[in-house]
Formats: C-alpha cells, sequence, structure tokens
C-alpha cells in the first residue's frame, strides 16, 4: 500500500482547506486581541463555540447530504418541511447550545476566577445568532449545489464547513462583543 | 449489522420484505418525513451530544483561560491555537467513520492492531498531521513576526515542537479511542457510526487543548 495513494492525498487536501480557515480564525484572534482575549471567560468559550459551527453545520449537510441521495429531499431551496425544519432544528440547536456555553464560560469564571461578567452569555448567544445567518444557509446551498453537480456532499463539505465555521465564529464573537 | 429492534418500527420490515425498500431509506423516512417529527427527532437526537461536547470544551477552555497570558505574549501560539483544534476534530472523524467503515466491512479480524489497513491509515494521518502541523507553524511565526513578534530560533523550534508533537499525540489517542470504542459498540450489537464520531470530536478537542496546555507549561 503505497503512501501516497488516492486516500492520502483526499485526506491531505481536506486538511488543508482546514489549515487555511483555522489560520485565518488565528490571524483574526492575533488582530483583535485586545477586542477579544481581554474580556473575562472568553478563552472558555472558544474552543467550544469553534467547536459548535463545525457540530451544527456537519451535520445538518450530512442529514440533506441522507435525504438526497435516498430521494426524499429536492436540490432545490423552497419551503419543502424536511429542509425547513432542518434548518430551524439547527437554529434551535445553535442558540440553545450558545447559551449553554455561555452559561458555562460565566459559571467557571465566577466559581473559579471570581469574576462575575455576566454579558459572556449574551455574547455567546448574539455570537450563535450572527453565525446561524451565515453558516446555515451556507451549508444549505453549496450541499444542493455540489449534489446537482453530481458530487458526493459528504466527501467535500466536512472540511469546507470546519474551516467555514472557524472564521464565521470568530467574525461572530468580534461582531457580538462589539454589539455588547 | 443488526441495528436494535426498538430503532426500527415493525412496519419498516415488513415493507422492506414485500417491497425491497431498503431499512436504512425506511429508517430516514420514518425517522425525518413527518410534519411533526423532524424538528424534535433532531433535537432529541442532537442535544445529548452536543451537551456532553460543551461540557467537555468549556472544561478544556478553563485550562486555556489559565494560561491567557501566555497565548497572548506568544503570538504564534494565538494563531495556531484554531488552527490544531480543527486538525484535531478532522482526525478524529476521519479515524471514526473509516474505523466504522472496516468494521461492517470485515476488514478487521480479531486484533485490529494486526490490521495493515488500519496501520496504513494511521502512518497516512501522521504523515500528513507532521506536515500541517509543520505548515502552520511556520505560517504562525511569519505573520507573528509581521505583527512585531520577535521570532527567536528557540521560540521558532519551540513552537514547531508544541504543534507536531500535539498532533502526534492527538492522532495516536484517537486511534486508540477509535479502536477500542468501535470494538466495544460493535459487539454490543449497535452501529459504531451513531457513537463514534461524537465520542471521537469531543475527546480530539479536549486532548488537544490538554495536550496544548501541558506543552506550553513544559516548553514555556
Amino acid at each position: 500500500m503505497s503512501l501516497f495513494d488516492k486516500e492520502f492525498n483526499e485526506i491531505l487536501s481536506g486538511q488543508i482547506v482546514s489549515l487555511i480557515g483555522g489560520l485565518i480564525a488565528g490571524i483574526l484572534l492575533a488582530v483583535y486581541t485586545d477586542n477579544i482575549l481581554l474580556i473575562p471567560a472568553m478563552f472558555i468559550l472558544i474552543p467550544g463555540f469553534l467547536e459548535l459551527r463545525g457540530n451544527i453545520s456537519g451535520s445538518l449537510s450530512a442529514r440533506l447530504s441522507s435525504g438526497l441521495f435516498l430521494g426524499v429531499i429536492k436540490p432545490k431551496i423552497n419551503s419543502d418541511y424536511l429542509l425547513v425544519g432542518n434548518v430551524i432544528a439547527s437554529f434551535i440547536l445553535t442558540l440553545a447550545i450558545s447559551a449553554l456555553l455561555g452559561s458555562l464560560a460565566f459559571l467557571i469564571e465566577y466559581l473559579i476566577f471570581g469574576i462575575l461578567f455576566v454579558k459572556i452569555i449574551y455574547i455567546a448567544i448574539i455570537a450563535g445568532l450572527l453565525a446561524n445567518i451565515i453558516s446555515i444557509p451556507f451549508s444549505v446551498y453549496f450541499t444542493f449545489y455540489l449534489f446537482r453537480k453530481g458530487h458526493d456532499p459528504n466527501n467535500v463539505m466536512g472540511p469546507f464547513l470546519t474551516a467555514l465555521g472557524d472564521v464565521v465564529s470568530m467574525l461572530s464573537l468580534l461582531a457580538a462583543v462589539v454589539l455588547v | 449489522m443488526k441495528v436494535r429492534r426498538k430503532e426500527y418500527h415493525p412496519l419498516i420490515r415488513q415493507v422492506h420484505k414485500k417491497h425491497n425498500i431498503a431499512k436504512r431509506t425506511l429508517f430516514y423516512v420514518k425517522e425525518y418525513c413527518s410534519d411533526r417529527n423532524v424538528i424534535s427527532v433532531i433535537l432529541t437526537e442532537s442535544l445529548k451530544i452536543l451537551i456532553l461536547a460543551s461540557i467537555l470544551s468549556s472544561v478544556a477552555g478553563f485550562g486555556l483561560e489559565n494560561l491567557k497570558q501566555q497565548f497572548i505574549t506568544i503570538l504564534p501560539l494565538l494563531i495556531l491555537f484554531p488552527v490544531l483544534n480543527g486538525l484535531g476534530g478532522n482526525y478524529g472523524i476521519i479515524f471514526s467513520s473509516k474505523y466504522s467503515t472496516m468494521i461492517h466491512e470485515g476488514k478487521i479480524k480479531h486484533n485490529p492492531f494486526k490490521s495493515k489497513e488500519l496501520r496504513g491509515l494511521l502512518i497516512d494521518l501522521m504523515v500528513i498531521g507532521v506536515f500541517t502541523a509543520l505548515i502552520a507553524s511556520i505560517f504562525s511565526l511569519v505573520f507573528a513576526g509581521l505583527k512585531g513578534f520577535a521570532t527567536t530560533p528557540s521560540i521558532t523550534s519551540k513552537i514547531i515542537l508544541i504543534a507536531i508533537i500535539d498532533i502526534l499525540l492527538v492522532s495516536l489517542v484517537l486511534f486508540l479511542i477509535s479502536v477500542f470504542v468501535g470494538n466495544y459498540v460493535y459487539k454490543k450489537r449497535e452501529d459504531p457510526n451513531n457513537f463514534l464520531i461524537p465520542i471521537s470530536t469531543s475527546a480530539a478537542d479536549f486532548l488537544n487543548i490538554l495536550i496544548l496546555v501541558g506543552l506550553i507549561i513544559l516548553f514555556f
């Protein structure tokens, strides 16, 4: 079994895409250090928030892909109840888990570091809402687009959604910090 | 692979036998193709694992919060953090899904560590890990340098070592988790796909941060 076979190249391509997204997110962190990192509990929030986008968007794309291949969803943006249901569920999940992440960050910061900073919960929720507005339509549109072009979205969307999730999460957190 | 009977409505088996429609198709239709069901099914099935993942990430984030000062002052680390987090999560998904497929295809016999394909996958991911960690470190050092951070040879070598060791350790641990948990779940007659991916991605994020914190304390 050769090292640089097709599988190696596929995995490497996906990882490079993810790396680009991570680097952009990291650069945003470095550039806006004062805005983001000097806020209490932000470092507690960031890991979970970065992971959340990948989980939600990735699952949405995977469910839509399954539906497309099974023929129960058409690759068309309309008011189909399966599509609408998936989008609404993803929105609700993001808001619920963002609130949970914010609450956990608040509790850990208060109980362990003794800093009372309730705004972290609002920052998490607003950032979750903003991230949803960008990443959910992107996930839906590109899943359908890839399927219409004859590709398997499962093979392509994973790394792209991870990369997009990193960038969108950072930008959303920054915007939420400014708004709150 | 048998899925427990209570996962399928009894009618699905009859429809499958009579009309030869795949059970998976019917399962998807049962789960998602009802006005009342789709949102509640997704919420019910997703919430538990997302809550667990959030708790793990927050606990790991506490470790990072303790080292906030180091992250702010050592700029390449700050840039590297989302990269290593993303790469680790991807490894969790890749190992889990590929191992589940190998199990389903019967490619894993009694001792999974003797499987050539599995060893090949581990080697592939380690090589890719070293390569991507190296690229990420170099880029992070370059950007940090542009922002005025002093990239001395000592700091450069430490950053590169941290990135490579972090990725290698995460790959190895995820490999072991995928093998042991995958085998355990399969022996319980459950589909590893339903368990391995959420467990691996949560473990990957948690482990990545823990290992990173440990390496930063060691090197800086």
